[in-house]
């Protein structure tokens, strides 16, 4: 099973719209895919057309409830749900109560190994030891990042974090997420491929009504939209995750903690 | 391990979705305008599409409960596998269809079945097509809850080439993970309200047998069940036709070269044929059964050249992997003598199949084995006796054979001594195979166990020895024809060393074989189950 989590210290980039666009695309080309959504505000679980959970919805982060028996299926084969509880607001509590809190989710999704060939955590924003615990736990991140200033001020933010204190395995992959290169910021921060030794993904998500019309029509955007710019490109950038996440260390885009935090030893 | 891995694939498989046969169209539409009525359904449009079951033609997979199909329609072509009481495994887009486990996209797919099918090919014993169209049924969400795919089939087997078989439609109620409850209201719905039951198996699997081919059915060795009480022609003849009947289903698949377990398979029911030819004296005319042992031993030789060089071909992975990797590229020019050289055997060995010597030895042993001439006199003194008589006292004498060669090995023992052990030892195995069914079942395994083990080794001692020699011919004639350079022909004589090696070791592990088989035990089990209705007997 491979673990990615949509993932960005910034609010509204597009960590929901990755999550659920690319998890359906997953299952599509034949994995069994599973999202889980960490967020309480649970957008994720509102596009696959069920209800947050309520009451109780943290026994399962103790590892007292069985995480199988919360999975549901979406309306597509192959593609489940762990749905969001309004309960996670309170995760950073909850897991600081726990032994191991950075190891926890590592722990959790375990027994899920043999069901699933994708998890996708669909994280809430900001940094934390949740964030923190879905580090360890993951292969990589998938970074929305829209072309601003801000944007990729937070993408350094985080990268500078994780030379310091991430897990050595975990790789980033940040892209840009809303792009409307009618906007010449968007223009000049996307040509210019900024972020301190992060190499972008090629692929680029466009700024696009129908990312929007999701709330509405509450399916992933290739169901109503196929053949959108926004659906090509968000097949383009699934495949380009995968080429990247089999590619070989020397040649590979995002950034690869490994070789820097050895650097300066060896 | 082994057994930790097959709870976990079977764990990662859900619920089969439930499964209903409906006789006519007419009800299908019905059942779609009564579902429709009592739930909030969305109907996705119809679609067609092709499906082709793919096994190998030993039934590999169905064997070990896993069901293989390709479906195709406009938009692609999709892989599925399934397990015959679970669910779906993995269904995977693909381009092509597989033809053998090198083919079969990497993962989880090639991870379940990659090994067991090796090295056969995949082939369509059936395909269908399907005519489909799934309701979602929806809650107030409008989330679907549990799909209901409505299905009508034609089916086409490799037993029935060119006729399409009818099937009954099908309903398949299909969960969707969570949402148990709806799954058993919408099953319970259509058993109360159309009386409809729950298919107890996969429809493909039904289907098939329907159309007249049996899953499973080929088996190649000797599986027929016969009475003690049998008269030992109609017994004897009964065990060849089972094997004429095995070198008759693989002729094709030699043929066409599909892949070399059908060689195999059909060496191994010809040795076997003549094996009991020469084996169970007095049952048959002397003078026909050693004509047909002749024409037989032809057959066998012809099938040869061929054997070896497939056998080198399956090897060559393995062969690399036993070299330097600098080294590896080396054996490129073998590999591509093994393939010319094959190519040119086969032929050959397809105009043996096509001669006329062939076609007539089929024909008149199967003429023969049809025709039971129950002549008691000369040579057929013992065709009336009890099959058990004549089966007790043919494998005591055999197994006495092979223990008096096999108990004079030792360190010193020359090859040629472990080549015949190896053919008593072959005898023997036959023998008990084709007469097993006369005896409990248990008894026979545990004595063909350790013959098997004691065989494998030796087999394997052999094999090292023949592929040596053949190596050597092959570099000679290789280095003559001027096709290989010397960095082929040392890449070449490192595998000399090592099939040499592991020829040694097989040979250290021969004198434990032999213990295991030679034990007390085993010995008065022998004596126990054959020797005393020998004796019984007479
Ligand atoms: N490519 C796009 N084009 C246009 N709108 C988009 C695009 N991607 C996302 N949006 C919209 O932007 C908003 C935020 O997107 P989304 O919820 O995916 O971001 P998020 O990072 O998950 O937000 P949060 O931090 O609140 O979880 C949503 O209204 C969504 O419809
Ligand atoms: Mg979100």
């Amino acid at each position: 099973m491979r673990v990615l989590a949509a993932y960005n210290i910034k609010g509204g980039t597009g960590k929901t719209a990755t999550a659920v666009n690319l998890a359906y695309l997953s299952a599509y080309y034949g994995a069994r895919t599973l999202v889980w959504d960490l967020d309480p505000q649970g957008a994720a679980t509102f596009y696959f057309r069920m209800p947050e959970r309520r009451g109780g919805g943290k026994r399962h982060i103790r590892g007292k409830q069985d995480l199988d028996s919360l999975i549901r299926g979406t309306d597509f084969e192959m593609l489940d749900l762990l749905r969001a509880s309004f309960a996670y607001r309170n995760l950073d509590q909850t897991l600081a109560e726990t032994r191991k809190p950075l190891e926890r989710f590592a722990k959790l999704i375990r027994p899920l190994t043999k069901d699933y060939d994708y998890l996708i955590f669909d994280c809430p924003p900001g940094i934390n030891l949740v964030s923190e615990s879905i580090f360890f736990a993951s292969e990589a991140l998938l970074v929305p990042t829209i072309p601003t200033t801000l944007s990729v001020r937070c993408l350094d933010l985080l990268t500078e974090h994780l030379e310091r204190n991430g897990p050595q395995s975990l790789r980033v992959l940040p892209f840009f997420s809303m792009v409307d290169l009618r906007k010449s910021l968007h223009k000049t921060i996307c040509n210019a491929a900024p972020g301190k030794g992060v190499r972008f993904l090629k692929t680029r998500i466009p700024y696009a009504s129908v990312v929007e019309q999701m709330g509405v029509r509450r399916a992933p955007v290739s169901v109503f939209a196929a053949r959108s710019a926004v659906d090509y490109a968000y097949r383009a950038l699934w495949d380009e995750i995968q080429i990247e996440l089999d590619a070989p260390a020397a040649t590979r885009a995002g950034q690869d903690l490994q070789r820097q935090t050895q650097a300066p030893g060896s | 391990m082994k057994r930790s891995d097959e709870t976990d694939r079977k764990a990662t498989v859900g619920k089969r979705a439930a499964e209903f046969l409906v006789d006519s169209s007419d009800l299908l539409d019905t059942v779609k305008r009564t579902v429709e009525q009592h739930y909030r359904v969305v109907a996705e449009p119809n679609s067609d599409h092709a499906m082709h079951y793919l096994d190998t033609f030993d039934w590999r997979l169905y064997r070990s409960s896993w069901i293989l199909y390709a479906t195709h329609n406009k938009s692609g072509q999709k892989l599925v596998l399934e397990t015959r009481e679970g669910g779906m495994l993995q269904s995977i887009v693909v381009a092509e269809l597989p033809l053998f486990a090198q083919d079969l996209p990497a993962g989880r797919l090639h991870e379940a079945i990659g090994d067991l099918i090796e090295p056969r090919r995949l082939l369509a014993h059936a395909h269908m097509r399907v005519g489909e169209q799934t309701l979602r049924v929806l809650n107030a969400d409008e989330k679907t809850v549990v799909r209901l795919v409505l299905q009508t089939r034609a089916l086409r087997t490799s037993a029935r080439e060119n006729t399409d078989t009818l099937l009954p439609a099908v309903v398949r109620v299909v969960p969707v993970k969570g949402y148990v409850e709806e799954h058993h209201m919408l099953s319970a719905f259509l058993e109360n309200e159309f009386g409809l039951s729950a298919v107890p198996q996969c429809a493909f699997v039904s289907a098939m047998q329907s159309a007249g081919l049996t899953p499973g059915g080929y088996k190649s060795k000797v599986t027929i069940s016969l009475r003690p009480q049998m008269r030992a022609d109609d017994a004897v003849r009964a065990i060849h036709q089972s094997l004429l009947d095995i070198i008759l289903a693989n002729a094709d698949g030699v043929r066409h070269n599909l892949d070399p377990e059908f060689l195999h398979d059909f060496r191994v029911a010809i040795r076997a044929t003549r094996s009991a030819l020469r084996q169970i004296k007095g049952v048959f005319p002397d003078n026909e059964a050693k004509h047909f042992s002749n024409e037989f031993k032809w057959l066998g030789a012809a099938t040869g050249s061929v054997r070896d060089l497939d056998v080198f071909l399956l090897k060559m992975e393995a062969f690399r992997a036993e070299l330097p990797t600098d080294m590896r590229n080396d054996l490129g020019p073998l590999e591509k003598y093994l393939h010319v050289h094959h190519d040119k055997e086969h032929h050959h060995l397809v105009d043996t199949l096509d001669s006329r010597r062939y076609r007539a030895l089929m024909d008149d042993w199967s003429t023969f084995l049809g025709n039971p001439a129950p002549v008691e006199t000369g040579t057929c003194h013992g065709a009336a006796q009890p099959v058990v008589e004549l089966a007790s006292d043919r494998i005591w004498r055999t197994y006495r054979r092979v223990w008096r060669r096999a108990r004079k090995i030792d360190e010193e023992t020359p090859a040629e001594a472990l080549h015949a052990l190896r053919i008593e030892c072959k005898k023997l195995r036959y023998l008990l195979e084709f007469f097993s069914s006369l005896y409990p079942r248990d008894e026979m395994r545990a004595l063909i166990q350790p013959l098997k083990q004691l065989q494998t080794t030796l087999g394997n001692f052999n094999d090292r020895e023949v592929q040596q020699l053949n190596l050597r011919r092959i570099a000679n004639e290789m280095y003559q024809e001027r096709l290989a350079s010397a960095d082929s022909l040392l890449a070449m004589g490192r595998l000399m060393d090592h099939l040499q090696q592991e020829q040694l070791e097989e040979l250290k592990r021969i004198h434990t074989r032999f213990a295991t088989f030679s034990q007390p035990d085993n010995r008065e089990q022998y004596r126990r189950t054959f020797k005393r209705s020998v004796e019984e007997a007479h």
